[in-house]
């Protein structure tokens, strides 16, 4: 019988506890766990005693290893301090076990079949997720007959382990939607993986999730997930919130999602929306949506004729623009489009020069009400991979590139078929 | 005046598209085992089970609203909240259940389709194996969804049952009186039916898949009280259907000068006479063919769904078979194998359809037991848990299955 500082939790789970003098005080029935550090730590232990549920110190019990996987709970001293578990309190067994979690190296959405806990500086911590087919037969009670079995085909039968550092919990409690651990794991994967993570969540894990990103991200990852999961994140956010992640995506995007959600719901964000985004957007909204306008950018940068080399680049350092819109510089006179220069033009030229001295005075162009097929015909004849649009009065209103054309005309002919 | 009409058309467009999973489901318990248990029903007992049909139709109710209210407050299949709840052991007894009473389901309904193409003259031989390859590709490719609204048309032929219900002139005061007088003999083989009505129509694989369903769609709490009216609604519709399924069977077949026994489709066929004359076998046999093919293409996916979600395995049809093998395990063995007995020679169709109806039936108050703990705990369902006279209901319907199982052991070994 030795001391054992490393072991699955389902070993211990309703194992009886026993008293200094031998006799049995109840079954562990669960452990409380602080779950807001990276490592969560064991604080207490609940234990049931026929109907009756009782809280003792972790520090006042010993796991005593008898043979191969069959442990001992010992009491170590008269002093339990008998807490009531505060509000709100996280349980291993009934928050985690059995859950889901997210292993961000994997990448995937795993259920929780075991946890593997040791003692890390005199305190039991979670150390990693099992989520594999052993784990599922140990909780059986199979797990040896699963040993032999693969030994009879020559296989080890290995435990499938996440180790903790790699997991995103989704712990919380019913009643608000913050998640009960920090999130910061996430936050080093790219949008597109999250946005696949969250596809494959429930409901309610959903909105915990995106909830916790903060705006920036919320935005990328938005803009990555299935069209009837954007909207039903959209519709359960608090429609502030909503209102500013939306704030920060692509305007034609945003157009697009507003257009499949119910009317009234839109028509909140717009009002909750700053003033200057929802015009654009309501704009966009009026568009067909086989044409050039319901997919441009309206935040694009244009300069009157008459400024001058040092003070566009001045306001290109200060707004810095996305950089796939970048690469062209478009020139106005009264708003009218009336000439192209290309970044690397404006970089090479003498910083007293204006604009008008320049620029490309034949601009290839659009109309918003142009079809879609046509953009793609004159991007591929002039080999551009931008091009403006312009409105019925040849003022410059927006730009549109090469790559939402082809989605867009991908997923129409989907829409089509 | 223009923008309020289009108001109230966009918001009905949005009730119409919440408005299905309830229907859908309710109207799948009419697949090859509803058919044949209701019709067998009505030849056999006349109308001495109406009442507890109407009996069934308010438990059907009361358990698909707790469905539809799981999904959409926790947006979890049942199997998922089962885990969560339950841990390993429970579900893995739970999904145990699910498997047997679906495998039972599935093989009904190819025993269905050899019955049905039968009645056109061709060999189960040649119909089943042919079936199961279909319904087996159409799985795997995911292409079903095009093919289940087709299969859908051919269920129609039923309501060929609602007009030759009338026609047959039943005496309306006797199935009325029928409806709110209960007649229980303790006799094995009127027990058997009647479990065998109650499988077929609270069915352990209806509650699986409604929730997962409604979570699909995504619907959330302001959904629900037309998800409420979807689900009561499609109870009662359906149910209706099997009324008059059992009123023109019991009055074509049952109050005659010579009473028929159902103990083949061709019999189950003949109570159609009155509407469709000698072509009354090819309507019951394109309804039976239909209704039987998508249940035996939705029975073994759902199920499939259902047990990779509480154990955590890769799960849908987008994965191939190495990436997802529980997956595609379960569903190819629920249709090769149940496809594979029914081609054992000289069985009974019928009686084959008919026991694995009893068989779901038996099962039926083990899920219903699960779902009404889930139902009731606060740290799932929050303030929405069960109101009292949910529980009551529902509760009934478990002690009454329950009790209806133990007449029949009581009938058949004691008596």
């Amino acid at each position: 019988m030795t001391i054992s500082n490393n072991l699955f939790f389902s070993k211990i789970l309703y194992k009886n506890i026993y008293n200094l003098d031998a006799s049995i005080i109840g079954n562990l029935n669960d452990v409380l766990i602080d779950s807001s550090a990276v490592k969560p730590t064991v604080t207490a232990i609940e234990v049931k005693n026929g109907k009756r549920l009782f809280y003792i110190n972790c520090e006042a019990l010993q796991i005593y290893r008898e043979r191969k996987d069959t442990y001992t709970l010992q009491l170590t001293s008269q002093q339990i301090t008998f807490t009531a578990p505060p509000e709100n309190a996280i349980f291993l067994a009934k928050d985690v076990m059995d859950r889901q979690i997210i292993d961000i190296n994997g990448r995937k959405v795993e259920r929780v079949n075991d946890i593997r806990i040791g003692l890390i500086n005199q305190n039991w911590s979670i150390i990693a997720a099992d989520i594999g087919l052993r784990g599922l037969l140990r909780r059986l009670g199979f797990e040896y007959l699963g040993i032999i079995l693969s030994s009879f085909f020559n296989l080890q039968f290995h435990n499938k382990l996440v180790v903790w550092d790699e997991v995103q919990p989704l712990i919380s409690n019913r009643d608000n939607l913050k998640l009960n651990q920090p999130i910061n794991k996430l936050m080093t994967m790219h949008a597109a993986d999250i946005a696949d993570i969250i596809e494959d969540l429930d409901k309610q894990a959903q909105i915990q999730l995106f909830s916790s990103l903060d705006t920036e991200q919320a935005a990328d990852v938005l803009e990555e997930v299935e069209s009837d999961v954007q909207i039903a994140l959209l519709e359960q956010l608090p429609i502030e919130q909503a209102a500013d992640v939306l704030e920060m995506m692509p305007q034609d995007e945003v157009a697009d999602i507003l257009e499949e959600i119910p009317d009234q719901t839109a028509q909140k964000l717009l009002i909750e929306m700053e003033e200057h985004i929802s015009e654009e957007i309501r704009e966009l909204m009026e568009y067909d949506d086989r044409t050039v306008g319901s997919l441009m950018m309206t935040d694009l940068m244009c300069f009157d004729k008459d400024e001058s080399v040092q003070s566009v680049l001045k306001q290109l350092r200060a707004n810095q623009p996305e950089e796939d819109i970048s690469h062209f510089v478009y020139v106005t006179d009264n708003r009218k489009l009336v000439g192209v220069i290309s970044l690397m033009n404006l970089i090479q030229a003498k910083s007293s020069r204006v604009l008008r001295t320049l620029m490309h005075t034949d601009v290839v162009y659009l109309q918003d009400t142009d079809k879609i097929e046509e953009a793609m015909e004159t991007m591929q004849k002039y080999n551009l991979m931008l091009l403006p649009v312009v409105d019925e009065n040849d003022e410059l209103i927006g730009i549109v590139s090469l790559i939402d054309i082809v989605y867009e005309y991908i997923r129409l002919k989907k829409v089509d078929v | 005046m223009r923008e309020k009409i289009r108001l109230r058309w966009d918001k009905m467009l949005y009730v119409l598209g919440i408005i299905g999973p309830g229907i859908i489901t309710a109207n799948a318990g009419n697949d090859a085992g509803g058919i044949a248990t209701y019709a067998t029903v009505g030849a056999k007992y006349g109308y001495k089970m109406l009442w507890g049909l109407a009996l069934i139709t308010i438990g059907l109710a009361v358990v698909q609203e707790m469905n539809a209210r799981m999904a959409v407050v926790t947006g979890k299949g049942l199997s998922d909240l089962i885990r969560e709840k339950f841990g390993v052991k429970l579900t893995l007894f739970a999904m145990t259940i699910l498997f047997i009473a679906n495998f039972g389901v599935v093989l009904g309904d190819f025993a269905g389709v050899a019955a049905s193409m039968e009645l056109f003259g061709v060999s189960k031989y040649i119909s089943v194996p042919l079936v199961a390859a279909f319904v087996w590709i159409l799985v795997s490719k995911g292409s079903y969804v095009k093919v289940e609204k087709i299969l859908m048309l051919f269920t129609f032929a039923f309501f060929g049952y609602i007009i030759s219900a009338f026609m047959v002139r039943p005496d309306w005061n006797q199935v009325a009186v029928s409806v709110v007088t209960p007649s229980f003999p303790l006799e094995a083989g009127f027990i058997l039916t009647f479990i065998g009505m109650i499988g077929t129509t609270i069915t352990p694989y209806m509650q699986f898949y409604l929730q997962a369903s409604i979570v699909d769609k995504k619907l959330g709490l302001k959904d629900y009280k037309y998800e409420k009216m979807d689900v009561y609604i499609g109870s009662i519709w359906s149910n209706i259907v099997q009324f008059f399924i059992i009123v023109c069977t019991a009055g074509a077949l049952f109050y005659v000068a010579q009473p028929q026994i159902i103990d083949s489709a061709a019999s189950a066929a003949l109570a159609l006479r009155p509407l469709a004359g000698n072509n009354a076998f090819i309507l019951f046999g394109a309804g039976l063919f239909g209704a039987s093919v998508l249940a035996a293409t939705i029975i073994p996916l759902s199920t499939s769904y259902a047990i990779c979600e509480a154990f955590g395995w890769e799960s849908g049809v987008d994965y191939t078979a190495k990436e997802a093998p529980a997956f595609f395990g379960i569903y190819s063995f629920i249709i090769f194998i149940s496809a594979g007995l029914v081609l054992i020679p000289n069985l009974n169709l019928m009686n084959l359809i008919l026991s694995t109806q009893q068989i779901a039936g038996v099962l039926t108050p083990i899920i219903l037991t699960f779902m009404i703990l889930l139902v009731n705990d606060r740290r799932i369902m929050g303030k929405y848990v069960n109101s009292k006279v949910q529980n009551f209901i529902a509760y009934i319907t478990v002690g009454a299955i329950v009790s209806v199982t133990i007449a029949l052991v009581f009938a058949q070994f004691i008596l």
